[in-house]
């Protein structure tokens, strides 16, 4: 059954699984994955990016990742987030997905995605990935599912501290995903919630950024990690520091430690270092993805590096 | 709703779960645009919509409602765009089966370029962000970037006349081909097959009452034929056809079966092991084959099978073997001894496998396949059936690949002649990517206990290897034994293979079968004895075969690289990120098909050519019409190529690297025949003196009479020759189809590569890829395979692994993200070099080269890591995981 709403308010008593661009639940319903009747909202009007009275910028869930990209207000004054959103998937998987279905999407765990794998997710007894084949599981793992929470965009957010609003409430972004212990959710979302906008407070001027993932490949791969950098850096001194991180966790991480061991440090190559380091303090990897421990490091230094040349 | 698609009106009401890529290929019976992995990663399913590039895919079909849709097929044969153009001149294409995806990005490329850089020319990098949504498994990687580049510059803007090196690429480029998933007969039903959930398993009871109840299912079939057991997750139990896919799915669901569950065996070590489960508990006369042609004889014990022929293959096996170990103790320096290992690859042709088949009377049946052996696929069709190969029409005319994974009577192919049988109707059954990726094919793994043994001066005294290959439930494992053959006689060797059953699915061929895994073992041993005993790596090569011209030439070539001649010390760059050079050389078999035959015939409409034989994007059809070139000079594109059907004379299968020579010589000469009679029509029909024949027609006393004018009043005539067999040693032939001739193709790989120390990453950044094969047929085709296999060979070095859940037994890479193949920024720059002497007694002077040109790369690639880092990586694939692990060890 197709339910076509063009008004959010047109979604009560609405049966089915949402569906915005289409590009994460049309792999699940060939797969098998999942199925049942749809609700299709690409007709909410939700796609503007706009700069409000006070500063801030309201991004509508339903405009593209390609137009979070490359809409100048997010291109200009929110540099990690517009580089994360150029740097993943496929430019016409980024021309198709909402930025809203980028917050939403569900679990790329190998398990999950196989019809005949059991995944706690999909409602079975027993997480296959857990005990099974995981060298891309967590490092910072909080029990239950093994795989590491997809969203790019999720973790770019958190270094903005940025608020999302829904058909129902508003809260902070971190409050999108919990802390973790919600084992079988991707998003806390209620059932017919629709995510509207996400707001993002007023941009820092003058702000370094970058984006940058681990993968094995030149392109269009998944990450082995991913980190959203922003330092604000005034007379040689990093003055701010916002860092996201994915690929890590169940839940998209900001990484605290690393951003107050950045605070107030001269903006050289050792102090990268060693904020860099930090990042692995805490990590309690699966056996068999510990390795990602030194690939996070890596990676957080690098894309540290990157946002110092921008 | 309403949609528009290459202008003209479509409305339909879609399912809930319908997508644009039914709408297109369905609704409006538009099969140019394909599906290949249908997650979005491949783009073979790109269309335009309001002039955006979307992957049609997972685009929900409510999204077309009120816009404008671009297929490929919106520009006709007449009417090509610039980039079409492009394409077909620098052959980015060879199966063609991602071409419409790639055109379609590549066209909305070229209008934001001109838009905002008018005729400026991209940059590769440009180039390969634009494109990262595409992967072409035949990797044509070098002429898309070539195509795009130029079609960007404005170069194809005005072009009127066609420039393409591959006969086919027009219909390729258009859309028009048709490949067996594109095939539709009257009322055709969707076939799906049932596999098993067990590796190892015992069926004692299937019943089908519930899926025949089903509204909409046409046929359930048995599918173990008599089968007792399964012996791998996967492995076909029943069979459903039904008037929509999704309606065939619902009624898999409804099938039960009992099964008795036995223990398996899921790995080596499993399968080895002291206790281990039997891999065939019912006896292995039903054992696959994952071996090209005929298999070796087998000493079994449990699952684990030692191919007896080590006395042909070993010379000396023991004295080998002293001399290793003796060295070990005594000359450590002079001993290499290491455990390889390589994962199984998967074939991932970008077109799964697929049949579509249809009974005429319970005597005749009409199958359409996508198979790269249409030959032997029919004796097979029409063995299984109990039929006369009369009674088999098997049409096979584009192949969206194969590269060794779509050879015999697979099962995808009984299944829908058994349905289509019970049925009563067409059905097609096509894989699906996880089915083509987890259960169709693959190469098998292979782990191998290799030694080297040389003197000081890197002549070696002794080679050891016993090889254990992994194709799951088939046999036939050569990593060893094909060494024997190519080695130099001189050398002692204990050359031991042993094919190890496990339960996962059965492997098959894979270009060069078991060569590459066999290369990485010896040609790195070969690479670390030299840097043990401070030789260089060429040098020691030399010593290894000191009077063989040909490798001597290869030598001397690799010695003119600059960048080879200019590499430094090993790990001798300081920094994160490490460049290194490594080298590898590797031989090939010379294979030809002894029996083809070609048929060439004259009449009015033209040239025409049959042969039973395929184009699986190797260039078949245009190794055919460069021969009938060659002899008269007439326009390619005119020629009728008459191939992908059965019952045409006999001609190759696309394996062994066997297509252009076996079918260029031989239309060569039922070509020149035809020319004959030709010239001798000139002088009778049209009264022309002093005739003889030049390009494109004949002189004679009047002036130039073109062969369309000879063509248009001559008597039909037709003329056939046969491949026959090539004079061996002692004037010995051998006749043992494919035939293998006495020959040996060479080749010597550089490869240079970048190692981020770091993150782990091998970044290929240039390939020098040289061969020697006798004479090239045609140079352009040759060019893509040679860039082909070296692409090729880097997935099978750095990405490609097929992984199993160890608790199951099924597959987890089994989709196009997890399973990873090269893509376009990950291609290097490739540097071709032909040798082309020493093949003159050859017929037609020239061998095979598709195989080869991939054998020696993975090893190249791990001596240049090594080079770059003084880390020597033992398993394929080389991932960041292996890489930040191992340069610990050498810190
Ligand atoms: C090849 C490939 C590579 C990719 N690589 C990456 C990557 O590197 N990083 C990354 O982050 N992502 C990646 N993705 C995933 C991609 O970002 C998501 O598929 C996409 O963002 C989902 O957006 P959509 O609009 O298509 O969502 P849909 O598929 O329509 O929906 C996704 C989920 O979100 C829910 N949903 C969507 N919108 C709303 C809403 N407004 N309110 C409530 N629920 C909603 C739906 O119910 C559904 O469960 C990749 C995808 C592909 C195919
Ligand atoms: S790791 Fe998570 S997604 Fe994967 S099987 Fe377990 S619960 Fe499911
Ligand atoms: S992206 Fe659609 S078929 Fe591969
Ligand atoms: S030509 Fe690209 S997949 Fe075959």
């Amino acid at each position: 059954m197709l339910t076509l709403i063009t008004k959010p308010e047109e979604i009560k008593g609405a049966v089915g699984e949402i569906r915005a661009g289409g590009t994460d639940l049309h792999d699940r319903y060939r797969l098998g994955v999942s199925s049942g009747p749809i609700i299709d909202i690409h007709k909410l009007p939700y796609t503007d990016i706009t700069q409000n009275a006070d500063g801030t910028t309201t991004i509508g869930a339903m405009a593209t990742i390609d137009a979070v990209g490359q809409n100048p207000i997010t291109a200009k004054g929110y540099g990690a987030l517009a580089k994360a959103a150029n740097g993943l998937a496929t430019p016409q998987i980024r021309w198709a997905a909402t930025f809203g279905g980028s917050l939403l999407q569900r679990t790329r765990c190998w398990y999950y995605r196989h019809p005949q794998l059991p995944c706690t997710k999909k409602g079975d007894a027993v997480c296959g990935g857990r005990d099974g084949h995981h060298p891309n599981g967590v490092i910072f793992d909080h029990g239950g599912c093994a795989h590491p929470h997809p969203s790019t965009l999720a973790a770019a957010l958190l270094a903005y501290d940025a608020h999302v609003r829904t058909t129902e409430r508003e809260m902070p972004i971190a409050d999108l995903y919990g802390d973790g212990s919600q084992h079988d959710r991707d998003h806390l979302l209620h059932q017919n919630e629709i995510l509207t906008h996400v707001t993002l407070p007023a941009p820092v001027v003058g702000e370094k950024t970058a984006y940058f993932r681990s993968m094995s490949r030149f392109e269009a791969e998944w990450p082995i990690v991913e980190c959203s950098v922003r330092l604000v850096v005034r007379d040689g001194a990093i003055a701010a520091a916002g860092i996201g991180a994915g690929g890590i966790s169940q839940i998209p991480m900001r990484l605290p430690n690393v951003e107050a061991a950045l605070l107030g440090k001269p903006a050289t190559q050792a102090t990268l270092e060693q904020a860099a380091h930090l990042s692995a303090a805490g990590a309690n990897p699966l056996p068999q993805a510990a390795w990602k421990v030194e690939m996070l490091v890596g990676t957080l230094l690098t894309a540290m590096e990157l946002a110092l040349a921008d | 709703m309403q949609t528009t698609i290459n202008g003209q009106p479509l409305a339909f009401e879609p399912r809930h779960d319908e997508t644009a890529l039914e709408v297109i290929r369905e609704r409006a019976g538009l099969t140019g645009t394909k599906l290949a992995c249908g997650g979005g990663i491949c783009g073979a399913c790109t269309v335009r919509v309001d002039g955006v590039p979307k992957c049609s895919c997972l685009l929900p079909a409510t999204q077309l409602e009120g816009k404008d849709v671009r297929t490929i097929e919106e520009y006709g044969r007449s009417n090509l765009h610039p980039v079409q153009r492009a394409f077909m001149a620098n052959d980015g294409l060879q199966c063609g089966f991602c071409t419409p995806g790639f055109i379609n990005e590549g066209i909305a490329f070229y209008d934001a370029w001109r838009a905002k850089q008018g005729k400026k020319r991209p940059l590769p990098h440009e180039i390969a962000v634009a494109m990262g949504g595409h992967l072409c498994r035949c990797a044509a990687y070098v002429g898309i970037y070539a195509a795009i580049a130029q079609a960007c510059a404005g170069e194809f803007d005005d072009v009127a006349e066609l420039v393409a090196p591959r006969v086919d690429a027009l219909a390729k480029v258009t859309g028009e081909a048709k490949y067996t998933v594109d095939v539709q007969f009257p009322s055709q039903l969707e076939g799906k097959i049932l596999r098993s959930a067990h590796p190892n398993a015992r069926v004692k009871a299937v019943d089908f009452s519930a899926a025949q109840a089903l509204e909409g299912v046409m046929a359930v079939a048995d599918l173990l034929e008599g089968k007792t057991h399964v012996h791998y997750v996967g492995q076909p139990v029943a069979g459903v056809a039904a008037v929509d896919e999704r309606t065939a799915e619902a009624a898999l669901k409804l099938i039960k079966v009992d099964y008795d569950l036995l223990p398996a065996a899921l790995n080596i070590a499993q399968a080895m092991a002291a206790d281990a489960p039997a891999v065939f508990p019912e006896g292995k006369e039903k054992m696959p084959t994952a071996a090209e042609g005929s298999t070796f004889p087998y000493a079994w014990e449990n699952n684990v099978g030692r191919v007896r022929m080590g006395l042909v293959t070993s010379r000396r096996a023991g004295a080998a073997d002293r001399r290793i170990e003796e060295a070990q103790s005594n000359a450590p320096q002079n001993v290499v001894e290491h455990t390889y290992r390589n994962a199984q690859q998967v074939h991932t042709a970008l077109e799964p496998h697929a049949a579509v088949a249809k009974w005429n009377g319970p005597q005749a049946v009409h199958v359409f396949a996508s198979t790269q052996g249409i030959t032997p696929l029919r004796a097979a069709i029409a063995e299984h059936f109990d039929l006369d190969k009369a009674q088999v029409t098997l049409e096979s005319h584009y192949i969206g690949g194969g590269f060794g994974g779509k050879q015999g009577l697979y099962e995808e192919i009984k299944a829908a002649i058994i349905l289509a049988r019970q049925a009563n109707q067409a059905v097609r059954v096509v894989a699906s990517r996880l089915e083509d990726l987890a259960y169709t094919s693959l190469r098998p793994g292979v782990v191998s206990q290799t030694a080297v043994k040389t003197q000081a001066d890197g002549t070696p005294d002794a080679i050891k290897m016993h090889a254990y290959g992994d194709g799951g439930v088939a046999n036939g494992s050569s990593a060893a034994s094909m060494y024997s053959l190519m080695a130099p006689r001189s050398i002692y060797r204990d050359l031991q293979d042993y094919s190890v059953l496990t339960n996962t699915p059965p492997g098959k061929p894979f270009r060069a079968p078991d060569a590459p895994a066999q290369r990485w073992a010896i040609e790195q041993a070969i690479d670390e004895a030299a840097y043990k005993q401070n030789l260089d790596p060429v040098t020691i090569r030399r010593r290894w075969d000191p009077d063989h011209a040909i490798k001597n030439r290869l030598l001397d070539w690799v010695e003119t690289i600059p960048a080879w001649r200019e590499r430094g010390k090993v790990n001798g760059e300081n920094g994160r990120f490490k460049r290194g050079l490594g080298l590898a050389m590797a031989q090939w078999l010379f294979i030809y098909n002894p029996n083809t035959e070609v048929i060439v015939s004259s009449s009015p409409e033209g040239i025409k050519v049959s042969c039973a034989t395929q184009d699986i994007g190797n260039g078949t059809r245009s190794s055919i019409a460069q021969a009938v070139v060659d002899v008269m000079g007439i326009d390619p594109h005119t020629l009728m190529l008459d191939i992908g059907n059965a019952d045409r004379p006999h001609g190759p299968i696309a394996g062994g690297s066997q297509v252009t020579t076996s079918v260029y010589p031989t239309t060569y000469a039922a070509t020149e025949q035809v020319m004959g009679h030709l010239i001798q029509e000139a002088a009778n029909k049209m009264g022309l003196k002093q005739v003889t024949a030049v390009k494109g027609g004949v002189n004679h006393s009047n002036g130039f009479t073109p062969w369309a004018d000879i063509l248009a009043v001559a008597a039909p005539f037709s003329a056939s020759d046969k491949r026959g067999n090539e004079r061996g040693l002692l004037g010995l032939r051998i006749n043992v189809p494919p035939g293998i001739g006495m020959r040996i193709g060479h080749s010597a790989i550089v490869t240079e590569v970048e190692v981020d120390t770091r993150l782990g990453k091998i970044r290929p950044l240039n390939v020098w890829s040289g061969i020697a094969v006798g004479r090239i047929f045609v140079r352009d085709l040759a060019n893509s395979q040679m860039y082909s296999g070296v692409i090729q060979g880097l997935g099978y070095a750095l990405y490609e692994e097929k992984v199993y859940d160890q608790q199951t037994g099924h597959t987890l890479s089994s989709n196009l993200n997890d399973y990873r193949i090269p893509g376009l920024g990950d291609t290097p720059n490739i540097h071709l070099h032909y040798d082309e002497k020493g093949f003159e007694e050859v017929r037609g002077q020239g061998i095979g080269l598709s195989e080869l040109a991939t054998i020696g790369v993975a090893a190249s690639v791990s001596n240049a890591v090594f080079h770059a880092t003084g880390w020597r990586p033992l398993s394929t694939p080389i991932t960041p995981h292996d890489v930040v692990t191992g340069l610990k060890e050498v810190k």
